[in-house]
């Protein structure tokens, strides 16, 4: 097994107690077995499990992943100081590249969201993060500066923490709730629309031939007739919209149920 | 499970947000069962237009396959097969043609939601190997012509979705994004056509129930998408799909003869549209007569029908939109979204297919102002300009410099 501060490009910035907590939870984790999952070009792990042909009986999410996790905090902030202190060693070895500082700034933004990421999991999830982990403790007692214990303040640099979550994109907004309440309503008008258009069409019919019989028109030529069968050509269409759509919201069960 | 975004790539910050909303939800979804992986699969001019925002999102997760301009298919395909059927030969090359893997389809604008992953999550685990759901174009919403018109798309993805999961596909829907295929399924029947294909899609479809049989299903979830921003757009959008069925109904030696009937009916339906109203307007001269018996039987129901589609999609699209719009604009609106559908078809019959249509999905947002040595005085305008970058450093797509000369990746 490789060394596992060989995996944290900053693990020399940090104090002989973090370095060991850290290294027991490496322990920790690989003898429970432990991978996390992802996606990445990398992670060309397990295939897909949930495949008709071998379903699995429980996702991933749960289960084991649990112990890291009461961890990911003091990792993220490690990782996020880390990426600062790279930030102060470029300043001063290569001021202006512009190149790597793009790629910082990567990386101090996706630390950023792995935090809110990580306050998402123990909000919805219900990971144990109300307690402080033993590491998260270690570093609240270091010395601002050291690269440990190190607060916000500390995140002087060509980088500073990010400190303010972003404006959320729009995509945040498309939650199962949401979705479930538009298609659970749309379901519960089903017999509505039925009634509705059924009803409506046979009243805007009756309107339309009582019209016609009172305007007493006389026979048009007979060329004429064509013209109007143009209308005709779609009602089969439309016939087969309205049967599919209401089968449609019949027969199947459109909730995810995650919203719920 | 591989979310594959295949497209030209010139939309660069609609395909950013599409794969962002992928990397996000796939990590806050719970109970997915599946390990996924975002592909963005595109054309060497789509990187080179924004590099820096393909390389941002490479770092972020993304796999990022540039289709080589020397690819070739070998039945010599072009546009968006080509590149379909690039993704295929990989994954038939690292061996991901099997079942246990799974390809869901996305357009560059496609975003997804919590919902969408659940639905997959749920389609994978039952017997149906192909999957589509329902679109909804909530992203950038205006109120505009060509947006009000899409609301009628979603609420006919509910006849779209029945069709397709009856044997024969009787009203001949289907949906080139938002769709889930087994890999092995999708790699089997491939995308390679002969030329051309202005709707390979379609053409996937007829493929796969001719292959497969009837192997469709429901793929719960919306899939998020954003409307034509113009009504050119919408026009050429239009056309493209009549493009796509007539290539179909002539040029698709796999499709049994019931289907190319009901798929002529479609196309001669959308057909009609425009006489419809040339003859509804001629009715103003002309007296019709006896003849309105016949067919005032069955106007209240295609009227009805119309309107319906209006209202429920809006219902539908209603809980997404931050901006509302008047019942009076939306039949206002509505009506100058659906002449422009009832003259597509026709403008699609007399114009011949082009790989070269560009729609426009990232939104007009103006350019820097600078100065310029002629015709920017101090009340020029700020152009409009489509892909210009923001003007903050908001996120990757506002680093893009396209740099001249810049070579694209093979693949990554």
């Amino acid at each position: 097994m490789d060394d596992p501060t060989a995996r944290r490009p900053s693990a020399r910035a940090y104090s002989p107690d973090t370095r060991a907590a850290l290294d027991e939870l490496d322990e920790l984790a690989q003898a429970l077995h432990w991978t996390g999952g992802g996606t990445g070009p990398d992670d060309d792990g397990p295939v897909a499990a949930a495949a008709p042909t071998a379903p699995t009986a429980e996702p991933p999410v749960d289960g084991p992943a649990e112990l890291p996790a009461r961890y990911l905090e003091a990792r993220i902030d490690a990782a996020t100081r880390a990426a600062n202190e790279l930030g102060h060693a470029v300043e001063r070895l290569a001021p202006g590249s512009d190149l790597v500082e793009q790629h910082l700034h990567d990386l101090t933004r996706e630390l950023g969201r792995a935090g809110d990421e990580l306050e998402f999991l123990s909000r919805e999830v219900g990971f144990g993060l109300d307690a402080p982990t033993p590491v998260a403790a270690a570093w609240d007692e270091g010395t601002p500066g050291s690269g440990l214990g190190a607060t916000a303040a500390s995140a002087r640099g060509p980088i500073a923490a990010p400190a303010a979550p972003p404006a959320p994109a729009p995509y945040h907004s498309f939650t199962a709730a949401t979705y479930d309440r538009t298609v659970a309503s749309l379901r519960s008008r089903r017999r509505r629309l039925l009634a509705w258009t059924l009803g409506l069409s046979a009243g805007i019919s009756i309107a339309l031939e009582g019209v016609n019989l009172l305007a007493r028109e006389p026979a048009p030529p007979i060329w004429l007739i064509v013209l109007p069968a143009v209308w005709l050509v779609s009602v089969p269409f439309f016939f087969l919209a309205f049967v599919g759509t209401q089968r449609t919201l019949r027969s199947h069960r459109l909730e995810t149920g995650v919203g719920s | 499970m591989i979310f594959q975004i295949t497209a030209i790539g010139r939309n660069h910050r609609a395909l950013a947000e599409s794969a962002r909303s992928v990397l996000y939800w796939t990590r806050h979804t719970a109970r997915q069962g599946f390990v996924p992986k975002l592909w963005l699969v595109v054309e060497p001019e789509g990187y080179a237009s924004a590099p820096a925002t393909y390389e941002a999102l490479r770092t972020e997760g993304a796999r990022l396959l540039v289709v080589p301009s020397t690819y070739q298919t070998p039945l010599r395909t072009r546009g968006k097969a080509r590149a379909l059927e690039y993704a295929c030969s990989i994954r038939r090359g690292e061996g991901l043609s099997d079942p246990s893997y799974w390809v869901y389809h996305q357009d560059e604008e496609t975003c997804v939601g919590e919902d969408t992953v659940a639905g997959i999550a749920e389609f994978v685990r039952g017997p149906k190997l192909v999957g589509v759901g329902i679109i909804v174009y909530p992203i950038d919403w205006s109120g505009s012509p060509s947006h009000i018109q899409e609301l009628t798309r979603s609420y006919d993805d509910f006849r779209v979705l029945d069709s397709m999961t009856m044997p024969g596909n009787p009203s001949a829907g289907f949906h080139g994004s938002h769709i889930l295929a087994r890999a092995d399924v999708e790699d089997a029947v491939g995308w390679d056509t002969r030329g051309y294909s202005p709707a390979e899609d379609l053409t996937f479809e007829i493929r796969v129930r001719s292959r497969f049989g009837s192997v469709f299903g429901v793929l719960k979830g919306f899939a998020y998408e954003k409307g034509a921003f113009s009504l050119r757009d919408q026009l050429t959008q239009r056309r493209r799909w009549m493009h796509g069925v007539l290539f179909a109904v002539r040029r698709s030696p796999e499709l049994p003869r019931s289907r190319r009937l009901s798929l002529a009916y479609s196309a001669l339906s959308w057909f009609s549209a425009l006489p419809s109203i040339a003859v509804l307007v001629a009715s103003v001269f002309l007296h019709y007569g006896p003849i309105l018996f016949v067919t005032g039987l069955f106007t209240g129901f295609v009227w009805v029908s119309m309107v319906t589609a209006y209202v429920e999609g809006y219902r539908l699209h209603a809980p997404y939109l931050s901006r509302r719009v008047s019942w009076a604009r939306l039949v206002l609106l509505g009506l100058v979204g659906a002449f422009v559908d009832a003259l597509a078809p026709w403008y699609a019959l007399l114009t011949r297919p082009s790989t070269g249509d560009f729609i426009a999905k990232d939104h007009p947002v103006p350019a820097p102002t600078h100065r310029v040595p002629s015709g920017g005085g101090p009340f020029a305008r700020p152009r409009l300009v489509h892909g210009a970058t923001d003007g903050g450093p908001a996120d990757g797509a506002d680093a893009d410099r396209p740099s001249p000369g810049i070579r694209a990746p093979r693949d990554h």
